[in-house]
């Protein structure tokens, strides 16, 4: 009896776990084959412009030229703004919450951010055109831009979108420090601050790193909420890295650019919608990267705390 | 004259509702080594924590009654807790190592909490390492980091870190549970040495321990599912008495 009972139930387990083998593999196939059917669509562009497509500094479609470097540089500065904005804001706020506030609060002020990261971008965007342009226009007047359609204006605009992605995973990194450490500097006579600084602060560091490379690829994969703000200004690259100029005057970004209308009418254009399809493995590839450093440290700083 | 270091009086601890130990009011000498003995779950660490106050760390817990240090209230507005904490600091069951270097362990305490200048780190950190019986094992790897130790190594570096900022108490909340019985020993012995310098107080539940190391002991049990103080002497004073409530029981059981 009790064996015939059994049977079926593993058959039941081989059934589930073949099943989900199958849909696993199905996804990944389907992934797959999406990359190469793109790698395979933008052969055109890398046969036309080589690596001039990514070190190129002008894009005239009709002219036959590809430059992506004006659009590498946006969304790098964009998200390196976001960053620097975001960062030390949310990763204060994640300490002030964890060492800081009783465990209710903590959960509390965590639900709120996590909120924030449920808003639909679009509407980021909106309160973008509605808040943050006119105040960006007003503020950089001295400046004499011209619009307040600016790359700064999309980096301030992403710093917000990803304050709860860095917050939220600089909180997981300082809970990952085991409370015993903290605990012993206490005891030892280390103020709560002296503790947060040399205990959690030292301790989630990798993890802290990891929260930030995660957001900046979150940043950089962002698209409706910069294109409503960042002025989609082509072939917009500056002479010096590091003046201030640039930042406030319109640019155009790999997504900006992918978003826009130029997309649909490079479609049946081989040449032209292979630049297309470059600029998103290009996007793809700086994503990816940044994601899988994140995740290595997460990993790294993962089994640093348990050992 | 009170010549006791430490003075409970009425000191209660309760999370909410439910009280985890009722009024305590006990003397603790300066002298030598006192125990602390009883069942697990009895309140015993949570006692030994009200001592430097690390238990106001812990969210939900009340803690009632007053603690006196030489005469002086610690409960009170005022009183540096932090400055209290390393005059009375505080080895834990398992040996909490930081993920730093040997040495950077040994004087965690001093660089964050004194003045002393970095070139007198080194010197203070081998006089620390020797008195944890330390030094002759690790003195050609301070650079090292101290999660390489073995587990009672580990503790012996916990004892050294605590020693570094010369505490004149150090609390100890069974200290040797997680240690294998080589390491226990090597504890043991320590806190022999010790107890001429600081004063000691032990949380164990291990008897032989208590016998081997303890001038004094409290004994801690349950009634109704509370912590409660049922007796205070010398280990051979409480065996005597036969009116202690558990107390058969623990020693059997034990």
């Amino acid at each position: 009896m009790g064996k015939a009972a059994k049977l079926p139930k593993h058959n039941r387990f081989c059934a589930i776990k073949a099943a989900s083998w199958f849909f696993t593999s199905l996804a990944f196939v389907a992934v797959t084959a999406g990359l190469i059917l793109l790698l395979v669509e933008s052969i055109p562009v890398w046969r036309h412009s080589g690596l001039e497509f990514i070190t190129g500094r002008n894009w005239f479609y009709r002219a036959r030229e590809f430059g992506a470097l004006p659009m590498i540089y946006g969304s790098l500065q964009v998200a390196v703004i976001a960053i620097l904005i975001a960062a030390p804001i949310a990763v204060g706020a994640a300490i002030f919450g964890t060492e800081f506030l009783s465990g209710r609060l903590r959960i509390g002020l965590k639900i709120v951010i996590e909120l924030l990261a449920g808003i639909p971008s679009v509407i980021y965007g909106l309160l973008g055109i509605l808040l943050l342009r006119n105040w960006v226009y007003d503020s950089m007047e001295s400046l004499d831009i011209l619009s307040g359609d600016t790359l700064l204006t999309a980096g301030i605009l992403l710093a917000v979108m990803i304050l709860p992605t860095i917050m939220t995973l600089a909180d997981d990194a300082l809970q990952s420090v085991p409370r015993a450490q903290r605990m012993a500097a206490r005891s030892l006579g280390l103020t709560a601050t002296e503790t947060a600084i040399n205990i959690s602060l030292r301790g989630a560091f990798p993890g802290l790193i990891a929260a930030v490379l995660l957001a900046m690829g979150r940043a950089l994969g962002e698209t409706i909420a910069v294109f409503l703000v960042v002025g989609r200004q082509d072939n917009q690259l500056p002479e010096s890295l590091f003046s201030f100029q640039p930042l406030v005057e319109s640019g155009q970004t790999l997504t900006s650019k992918l978003g826009g209308s130029e997309t649909n009418i490079a479609y049946g254009e081989p040449l032209h919608w292979g630049a297309m399809l470059g600029l998103g493995i290009l996007l793809m590839i700086m994503v990816t990267a940044l994601t899988f450093a994140g995740l290595g440290l997460q990993n790294l700083a993962r089994r640093k705390n348990e050992t | 004259m009170d010549k006791s270091v430490l003075r409970t009086e009425n000191l209660s601890v309760s999370a909410g509702k439910k009280s985890i130990l009722n009024p305590v009011s006990l003397k603790i000498p300066g002298d030598g080594v006192f125990g602390i003995i009883g069942p697990s779950g009895a309140g015993k660490s949570t006692f030994l924590k009200t001592l430097n106050r690390l238990c106001e760390l812990t969210p939900g817990l009340q803690i009632n009654g007053q603690v006196f240090h030489r005469g002086v209230p610690l409960y009170h507005h005022g009183v540096d807790v932090d400055a209290l904490r390393k005059r009375v600091s505080m080895i834990f069951q398992q040996p909490v190592v930081f993920p730093t270097s040997i040495f950077a362990n040994v004087i965690f305490g001093v660089r964050h909490t004194e003045t002393i200048p970095k070139k007198d780190w080194p010197d203070l950190a081998e006089r620390a390492l020797r008195q944890a019986a330390l030094w002759e094992e690790v003195k050609d790897r301070l650079k090292k980091p101290g999660k390489e130790l073995s587990i009672g190594q580990q503790q012996r570096l916990c004892l050294a870190r605590s020693l570094a900022t010369d505490p004149e108490i150090i609390l100890m909340d069974e200290p040797t549970s997680a240690l294998d019985p080589g390491s226990t020993e090597a504890i043991e012995s320590l806190i022999h040495q010790l107890k001429k310098q600081q004063s000691i107080i032990l949380v164990t539940h291990n008897m032989r321990q208590a016998d081997k190391v303890c001038d004094l002991v409290a004994f801690i049990g349950l009634q109704d599912g509370t912590g409660t103080l049922l007796a205070s002497g010398s280990l051979d004073e409480l065996r005597s008495r036969n009116n202690i409530p558990g107390f058969e029981d623990y020693l059997c059981c034990e």
